[in-house]
């Protein structure tokens, strides 16, 4: 005689109506077996669809790398029905490569703290480098197990693994980002069909990583960025504050011409060329992005309108001194200055104004420590004999006021017969460079 | 150095006594401690130091003073955005005006 069974069930918790065609012969027992099965193997799915749920969700939120691969580990752990799962991140140590402890499942952390890194021993060695899947029942069983040295096998206080599932997480380029591990203390829980499902967690986890890698790198760009307009806006203002110090400056220098000048073309001419001093120095403090200037650039700088070298001395000029001495921004204005100061006065009144004249500009470094500071001589012969000026011009007020007062050191003019001679003594540490 | 004597200049042409200039923080400091000021014009960097130290002993000290700087009031501290600003480049006008207002403080 012909059975016919139908089973009608129902996920909604309605009752399960089994309709039997000849009730004499059935086996109540087992189909009420079988019904158990069927509603295990149905729960078990249910499980397995909401962590993939889980996984796909976070994966697709996207936010912190931690959170997005602990949602993917625990997911892991709930999918495979396995004891514990881990994620390790493949890092460079020195030479050798290493997977890293990033995040657990179904274990404390401390039970990693003696070996929080994976060597690529023969067991890892496939995950390691994305060639696939690692699944085994029994992992001790393994003809590769226990051949790597110093362990050979588990370290003594590993959690106990004997069902093991070993996935790669490979990137779209083929990059090994790390891999995912679970394990069970039992042979023969990972199936076949979870290897599969972990294959696309696997994959997923890729692209989640993958992603927010992507994203920090882009929250990484606007942060410099924002650093960078902010860099630029504090170089506008440097660079406005500077503008308007040299206009008060050339302010300055107008006002001083205007009143020691006898005429307008006296007053043209005497502008001009402290004009042009001024933005001699600049040119050389603009040579090196206004860090300082070399002080025997400045002094050849402004000697060269008066017949000087190119790189200083000349037939009227001796100039001696260290070649690397360097000075801060404002002192090698406020020195430039003064140079053209006392070369135009040599050039008016002084050895330079006789075809037989001759300059002497040297300059060295005298003390010790706290004390030191730069000497530098400005000596003039073979000119016109000379006596003091009745009137105290610019050039003398900028020089023994001016000088001294915005460098702290002290300035001696004498206005010897044989020649005009000036003795500047000044601390090196209002001179020199920051750089 | 050249805007120090500008600013000299125009004070003297006022009729001030001038007392300085000081070009360091240090140097500024000792005379506002051992002279009698009316007033002070104080340049807010010297040579790379902010002068904002001076500021605060002579609020202490109830010395009137203004700053004459290059940055306009962006470069004070928000302590300082009451008191009055030259902002470089100025006319001799400017700090006459400027002059008179501190003169009424000390009142």
């Amino acid at each position: 005689m012909q059975k016919r069974l139908s089973v009608v069930n129902s996920s909604q918790g309605a009752p399960i109506q089994v309709t039997v065609s000849d009730t004499s012969t059935v086996d109540l027992k087992m189909l009420e077996a079988r019904l158990a099965d069927a509603r295990a193997a149905l729960a078990e799915e249910t499980v397995r669809a909401d962590a993939l749920n889980r996984i796909a969700a976070a994966i697709g939120a996207g936010g912190a790398l931690e959170q997005v691969v602990q949602t993917v580990v625990d997911g892991g752990v709930e999918l495979t029905g396995a004891a514990f799962g881990a994620f390790f991140y493949t890092d460079q140590i020195g030479e050798d490569e290493a997977l890293s402890l990033y995040t657990l499942s179904g274990a404390p952390r401390s039970a990693f703290d003696h070996f929080p890194m994976v060597r690529k021993t023969a067991i890892f060695a496939p995950t390691f480098n994305g060639e696939g899947i690692l699944r085994s029942d029994d992992i001790t069983q393994d003809p590769r197990y226990g051949h790597s040295a110093p362990y050979h096998g588990m370290p003594h206080g590993h959690l106990p693994v004997r069902s093991y599932l070993g996935v790669p997480v490979v990137s779209r380029s083929g990059k090994v980002l790390g891999a995912l591990l679970f394990g069970h203390p039992e042979p023969g829980r990972f199936s076949e069909r979870l290897e599969h499902l972990m294959a696309g967690v696997g994959a997923q986890a890729a692209v989640a990583i993958e992603n927010v890698r992507l994203h920090q790198a882009a929250r990484q760009e606007v942060e410099e960025r924002r650093l960078a307009a902010e860099r630029q806006r504090m170089l506008l203002n440097e660079l406005n504050h500077r503008v308007k110090n040299t206009l008060a400056s050339v302010q300055s220098i107008a006002r001083q011409s205007l009143i020691n000048a006898d005429n307008v073309e006296g007053f043209r001419d005497a502008f001009e060329a402290r004009l042009m001093a001024l933005s001699q120095t600049h040119n050389l403090l603009t040579a090196e992005n206004w860090q300082g200037a070399s002080l025997h650039d400045i002094f050849a700088a402004e000697l060269r309108p008066h017949g000087g070298g190119r790189q200083g001395g000349g037939p009227r000029f001796t100039l001696e001194g260290d070649r690397n001495l360097r000075l801060n921004p404002k002192a090698a204005v406020a020195l430039g200055m003064a140079i053209h100061e006392l070369a135009t006065n040599a050039l008016k009144y002084g050895a330079l104004s006789t075809p037989s004249g001759h300059v002497a500009l040297s300059s060295r470094l005298e003390g010790q420590e706290a004390d030191r500071h730069l000497v530098i001589e400005w000596v003039e012969s073979g000119g016109p004999s000379v006596s003091k000026p009745v009137r105290r011009g610019f050039g003398s007020r900028l020089l023994e006021r001016g000088l001294a007062g915005e460098l702290a050191g002290r300035v001696q003019l004498d206005y010897d017969p044989s020649g005009v001679s000036c003795r500047m003594e000044l601390p090196l540490q209002d001179l020199e460079s920051s750089e | 150095m050249m805007v120090s004597m500008l600013i000299e200049d125009m004070l003297e042409d006022l009729g001030c006594k001038v007392i300085g200039p000081a070009s360091r923080l240090d140097e500024a400091i000792e005379l506002a401690n051992t002279v009698e000021l009316d007033c002070a014009v104080l340049d807010v960097n010297l040579g790379g130091q902010p002068i904002f130290p001076l500021a605060d002993l002579l609020r202490a000290k109830g010395a009137p003073f203004a700053f004459a700087t290059g940055y306009g009031d962006a470069g004070l501290r928000e302590a300082d955005k009451g008191s009055p600003v030259l902002q470089k480049p100025f006319r001799e006008g400017d700090l006459a005006r400027i002059l008179g207002e501190l003169r009424l403080k000390v009142g």
